[in-house]
């Protein structure tokens, strides 16, 4: 409870006697372009991986000759907007960018660094931490976006290579039904899960004490926190948006 | 000057600063000098407020500072420089970056050749003029030190404070580090405060010393009164070193 308490008061500081905005423009840049080359690859790889395995025991499990084979099609897609892309590109960067950024913020905070902004009168927590937020959060989606691309597409490879279906029976089928909102949904829970996992992680790392040790304490519970945050918020956000 | 007043300091239960006061000098150069683990670096993170002291009262030029607010303290500190004791370098920074991130923030107004120029310059004067492209996972820590120096004098900061600005470095290097702080306290008519360990600087250096002992402030004068003193510890600490012994002897 006093943490959580000590996290607000942390994510208030972040917009007051902030500097000027071109400052923060470039910050935000570079974060950003960190972020993205940092995970696109894990999240590729990750993504396709899902889809397949999706469709491959999708249709393992539906063998029946009454379900039109397009419906792999249609449960690859639905399944992965709506769960597998925000969720589990949640988790692999809580487990990527969560570490790197109490790692990041742990090491200046014990090597001084931190102290040394504050001594020439720059409010480090939002100089530091706003950025990686604002960054995570333009860079989420797009990940997302290319997870939920890639999965589907991991889906169709898997799907023709192992004669499940026809490619013209796996488009038709992620085209059957499709509802637009799956997408907007999606990228809410992109956005959620990148404010998530960035200030939680900031948060746990800005506030390290003591070593080197304490550096790789403060990542690993930041790599936990974020994964649970994320799973809980997912949860929520099912409940809140799709039973309404 | 900078005019501190029964500051005490805790962490838990232990009592690290015990209602230390004490005045630091404009135009000169006062030193903090005291055996490891003391309170001095405490008591310069309590001084620029990074840490909030648990009583007491501290004044810029009979300016408030602690427990004022935000914007209030932000103020003052842009009139601050400061050496840390490991350097604090920003480890995603060159050398150059370091030294010039001071006037990128604080001084918009000045041109990108003025500032390349005052870069250059306090490389100059710390002798690092070859490695301003270097990064300081490159350097030694004698540099980065020096880097450290260079950033704090940068801003020409009414204030300075170094923490053991010569430690680790070499006899040569830090005589030269010695005359610089001394030089530009005199030219700028700046309030310097400089923690250190070093015998020499004190001796060469110390205008105005202030002696703590687990974290009390029990001695504070002129070098050229401080081997007179009849403050036990403060004679052991001075006796400690080879140097004195010998001038004690012969004077
Ligand atoms: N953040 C902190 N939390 C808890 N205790 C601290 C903290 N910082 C310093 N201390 C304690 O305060 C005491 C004084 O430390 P300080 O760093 O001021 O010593 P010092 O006089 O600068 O020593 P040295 O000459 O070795 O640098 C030490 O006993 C240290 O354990
Ligand atoms: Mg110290």
């Amino acid at each position: 409870m006093k943490e959580l308490g000590k996290y607000l008061l942390l994510m208030g500081k972040l917009f007051v006697n902030r500097e000027k905005f071109s400052i923060y423009a470039k910050l935000i840049i570079d974060e950003a372009i960190v972020i993205g080359t940092d995970s696109l690859l894990i999240v590729a790889i990750v993504s396709s991986f899902i889809g397949a395995v999706t469709a491959v025991q999708t249709a393992h499990n539906l063998y029946s000759p009454i379900i039109p084979l397009e419906t792999i099609g249609s449960i690859v897609r639905d399944m992965t907007l709506l769960e597998l892309a925000p969720t589990f590109t949640g988790v692999v960067l809580a487990g990527k960018i969560g570490s790197n950024i109490a790692g990041h913020l742990g090491s200046m905070r014990i090597t001084e660094q931190i102290d040394a902004l504050e001594v020439m009168g720059i409010n480090s927590a939002s100089y530091l931490i706003l950025p990686k937020i604002v960054a995570s959060l333009i860079v989420f989606p797009m990940l997302v976006t290319l997870s939920a691309f890639l999965g589907i597409f991991g889906g169709y490879v898997a799907g023709v290579l192992t004669h499940a279906l026809t490619p013209e029976q796996y488009i038709a089928g992620i085209r059957d039904n499709f509802h637009g909102f799956d997408i907007f949904f999606a990228l809410i829970k992109a956005f959620v899960f990148a404010f998530l996992i960035s200030s939680i992680s900031a948060f746990q790392g800005y506030y390290t004490r003591g070593g080197a040790l304490e550096i790789g304490k403060a990542s690993t519970v930041a790599v936990t926190h974020s994964c649970i945050a994320v799973l809980i918020a997912d949860y929520l956000l099912a409940q809140l948006i799709l039973a309404s | 000057m900078i005019e501190f007043s029964h500051l005490n300091k805790t962490f838990g239960d232990k009592q690290v600063l015990t209602d230390v006061s004490g005045v630091f000098e404009r135009g000169k150069t006062n030193l903090i000098i005291g055996t490891s683990g003391t309170g001095k670096s405490v008591l310069l993170k309590c001084l620029v407020g990074i840490f909030e002291p648990d009583s007491g009262k501290v004044l810029y030029d009979g300016r408030k500072f602690n427990g004022e607010s935000n914007d209030k303290q932000q103020e003052i500190r842009r009139d601050i420089g400061m050496l840390f004791q490991g350097g604090a370098l920003f480890d995603s920074k060159s050398v150059e970056s370091n030294v010039m991130f001071p006037l990128n923030v604080l001084a918009p107004k000045m041109s990108k050749s003025e500032k390349l120029d005052r870069v250059d310059y306090c490389l100059r004067r710390v002798g690092l003029e070859k490695s301003k492209k270097l990064m300081p996972s490159e350097i030694s820590g004698g540099m980065a030190k020096r880097v450290g120096i260079a950033r704090a004098i940068v801003m020409q900061s009414k204030y300075l404070y170094c923490d053991e600005p010569n430690s680790g470095l070499d006899p040569q290097t830090s005589h030269r580090i010695d005359e610089l702080i001394k030089d530009i306290t005199h030219e700028y008519n700046i309030t310097t405060v400089v923690v250190t360990h070093d015998m020499n600087s004190v001796l060469e250096i110390g205008e105005n010393i202030m002696y703590m002992f687990e974290g009390e402030n029990v001695w504070q004068g002129h070098k050229d009164n401080i081997l007179q003193t009849t403050v036990k510890p403060l004679q052991d600490f001075l006796f400690a070193n080879k140097l004195i012994r010998d001038m004690h002897k012969f004077s």
